[in-house]
């Protein structure tokens, strides 16, 4: 499983059940949310952002914890494919950390009555933007893939202390931001109602990440194994 | 129907935030999505040139 020609294998083979899963799950969450969930009694109906918002943040922490972890193996075990992974996860941690930022944004202004404040949730989730751009930049600097993994999978290990601080930066500092919608410890404050299509909101885009991760990592191993053997005889057919 | 779509649609004045939202989150799928596609598309045509 862990050497890309049976990732190939595995990933060409799930994406449509992976595509079918993700449009679903996702569909059926955006709807549920923005078009059935009841009216919020203080906020009105631009609280419905939630439902884009607070997955897309989760995502972002949760792809970068991904990355730190695809890092750590690439670093131990030197597998090709935990590379390849973290090339893949990059550019889709990156845009769900704008869509994180920017919703966020367009939420604040009817809420807070400003675009932006350099509170500490705001700022260090805009450092975790930066950190993605900075692997991305990183690994297209480096000519050597090999030595470029490397390089990546060492910022990620290093960078993934921002995702604790963003947790926690509501706690730790008086911030405008709200406190954390999902806690593990205590019961949400929000109605089941609105809750509910907010599980599964952040399950749908779960999904779509798996989804498209698949489909960035077949391109990433074919460009990357584009000499071997197996490409040339299953991709070029030659 | 129609009155309640317009409902949804202004959503009290506050509809353009959640659509505009929506939009975006539409937008950055899209480009992550198409961008495997297109990189994939290149290096089969690259491949085949080589050939």
């Amino acid at each position: 499983m862990g050497s890309p020609p049976h990732f190939y294998k595995w990933a060409t083979r799930s994406l449509p059940w992976l595509a079918g899963l993700a449009v679903i799950v996702f569909c059926v969450g955006l709807t549920w949310g923005i078009g059935f969930s009841p009216t919020d009694y203080k906020q009105g109906d631009v609280y419905r952002i939630i439902y884009i918002h607070v997955p897309s943040a989760i995502l972002a922490e949760s792809i970068y914890i991904f990355m730190a972890i695809s890092g750590f193996i690439s670093m131990v075990w030197r597998a090709k494919i935990a590379g390849m992974l973290i090339n893949s996860a990059a550019p889709i941690g990156a845009g769900f950390t704008l869509v994180a930022l920017l919703t966020g944004s367009i939420w604040g202004k009817p809420t807070w009555g400003t675009w932006w404040v350099w509170d500490a949730r705001l700022t260090s989730t805009l450092i975790l933007f930066f950190l993605y751009a900075a692997i991305i930049g990183l690994h297209s600097s480096i000519e050597n893939k090999t030595k470029g993994d490397r390089a990546v999978a060492i910022l990620a290990v290093l960078g993934v202390v921002i995702v604790p601080i963003i947790k926690k930066s509501v706690d730790w500092w008086q911030t405008l931001h709200q406190p954390s919608t999902f806690t593990l410890t205590s019961s949400p404050s929000m109605p089941p109602e609105m809750y509910l299509p907010l599980l599964v909101c952040v399950l749908g885009f779960y999904f779509l990440f798996i989804f498209m991760l698949t489909n960035s990592l077949r391109g990433e191993i074919i460009s990357r194994e584009r000499d071997k053997s197996w490409v040339k005889k299953q991709f070029f057919k030659y | 129907m129609l009155d309640s779509l317009q409902l949804l649609f202004i959503m009290d004045g506050k509809g353009p935030y959640v659509w505009a939202c929506l939009l975006i989150l539409i937008i950055v799928i899209f480009i992550n999505l198409i961008i495997p596609v297109i990189r994939l598309k290149r290096i089969y045509r690259e491949g085949t040139l080589e050939e």
